[in-house]
């Protein structure tokens, strides 16, 4: 500590017995009371603030919230649209209680003009649908039924016809809305609620099979009849003859009118 | 008193800019003293200790005899201290400590003055302590009227030459380093070391002149 001191220019500023008689007085010291507590302050001081045993929860729970984050925002934006190929499926999962029809009415009449512009569309896209799904003589009531049976093998067919059943449900609601031919209205039509958003859905993802009987009205032929006569009142002629010619070969033993 | 120690930072840099260099200090190294420095950084606590018990005493000393007062140069020397270690962290060892050491005591000093605007000029530290008189030879009792004396003229001093001397002799410091701590130039810090010298040479010799 003196080095420097000593080599400080020439004694000018210096003086040794100034300096001696100086450090004869140096014997006051700090209190020790106040060492101790400066000590003591900065020994607390070099503490780590967290112990090591919970040194690892902060980094987890930054890691963990990051994690939660990607996984929500990838299933969010890369999640498929369910493939609830059953129109009945999704149809009735906003069923709505026997005692409240008002709800599911009014939702119906908003459904028919998306359905109608819907229909339309899909005829387009597919002209030559029902062309083609009548010329099948193999997709008879006997081939369907055996689908049925073999319902968890996920087949084309199967999903046409459950489109076709769809569409007849929303021509009988919008025939319904019309009051045209309430009296008419099928025996399977969806009870008091319709998922109208579902139904347009299927409409748009995959286009529009022509209408005909469903699996219901072909299990008889008195049934089916009804429902040919159904479609002739909703002047789907051509489907109805279709249907005919189906019914015909389905029951060669039934009297048609 | 307040004055006098606005005066010692108006030199060539404004108190602001000394504090800032206080903790930012740009000159030469003192590795032992800067060693223990950065292993106390590092949650050495025995490095601090021993730093500690290297400049305890003489901190406490130039504080105790800036202020007069006792009291109050307990509450700086803690405060310079509390400073020291929480400034451990941001601590680089681009100077020498003892030099980073005094410039924090030194600013502190001045803040507790400007704090205390009724700072007075009131001495409550024992100039001498009475030698005993059971033992008491002739050169004792000279010896102990030179002590007096001596700090007696210490305290007359001016502020900013009392400053300048205490570095000097208690922290062992150069012009240089003294200049930079109190904001002057070396120049200046010369004069007034060479001023406190003189007149403590003179309070020294005063009885030989006048016998």
């Amino acid at each position: 500590m003196t080095d420097e001191r000593n080599t400080i220019d020439s004694g000018t500023e210096t003086d040794a017995g100034v300096s001696k008689a100086y450090r004869d007085t140096t014997d006051e010291r700090a209190p020790e009371s106040l060492n101790r507590a400066i000590l003591d302050q900065a020994a607390k001081a070099a503490r780590p603030r967290y112990s090591r045993l919970r040194s690892w929860t902060r980094p987890m729970a930054w890691a963990a919230t990051a994690m939660l984050s990607v996984a929500i925002v990838l299933q969010l934006t890369q999640a498929p649209i369910p493939e609830s190929s059953s129109f009945g499926d999704s149809a009735y999962e906003m069923e709505a209680p026997a005692d409240a029809p008002v709800g599911a009415t009014e939702e119906a009449t908003n459904a028919v003009p998306k359905i109608e512009a819907l229909r339309s569309t899909a005829k387009q896209v597919a002209p030559g649908a029902l062309s083609e799904a009548r010329q099948r003589p193999e997709q008879s009531k006997a081939t369907v039924a055996e689908q049925k049976q073999t319902a968890p093998e996920i087949d084309a067919s199967e999903f046409k016809a459950k489109d076709q059943d769809m569409l007849q449900r929303a021509d009988d609601m919008a025939r319904m809305q019309e009051g045209d031919n309430l009296e008419a209205a099928p025996v399977n039509a969806p009870p008091q609620s319709f998922s109208a958003d579902a139904a347009m859905m299927r409409l748009v993802s995959e286009p529009a099979a022509p209408p005909a009987c469903d699996e219901t009205a072909t299990a008889a032929a008195e049934s089916w009849l009804q429902c040919i006569a159904d479609m002739e009142a909703a002047g789907l002629g051509g489907a109805a003859r279709e249907e005919r010619k189906l019914l015909a070969a389905a029951y060669p033993d039934f009297d048609t009118p | 008193m307040v004055a006098n120690a606005r005066s010692l930072t108006i030199g060539t840099l404004p108190l602001s800019r000394a504090a800032q260099l206080a903790y930012a200090p740009s000159m030469d190294t003192a590795p032992e003293d800067s060693a223990l420095m950065l292993r106390y950084r590092d949650g050495d606590v025995a490095a601090f200790e021993a730093l500690y018990k290297r400049h305890n005493d003489a901190l406490y000393r130039y504080l105790l005899r800036l202020c007069h007062h006792r009291d109050s140069a307990e509450d700086i020397f803690q405060e310079v201290w509390g400073k020291i270690i929480k400034a451990r962290e941001s601590y680089r060892p681009t100077a020498k400590f003892t030099t980073f050491l005094y410039r924090v005591a030194h600013n502190c000093f001045i803040d507790h003055i400007r704090r205390n605007k009724r700072h007075t000029r009131t001495v409550d530290i024992e100039l001498d302590h009475q030698p005993d008189t059971a033992d008491c030879t002739e050169m004792q009792v000279e010896r102990s009227l030179a002590r007096r004396r001596l700090l007696q003229a210490l305290q007359d001093l001016p502020d900013e030459q009392r400053d300048v001397f205490l570095l000097h002799e208690e922290a062992g410091l150069g012009l240089d380093h003294i200049a930079s701590i109190t904001g002057t130039n070396r120049e200046t810090a010369k004069s007034r070391l060479r001023y406190a010298v003189k007149k403590l040479r003179t309070a020294i010799d005063e009885p030989a002149r006048t016998s």
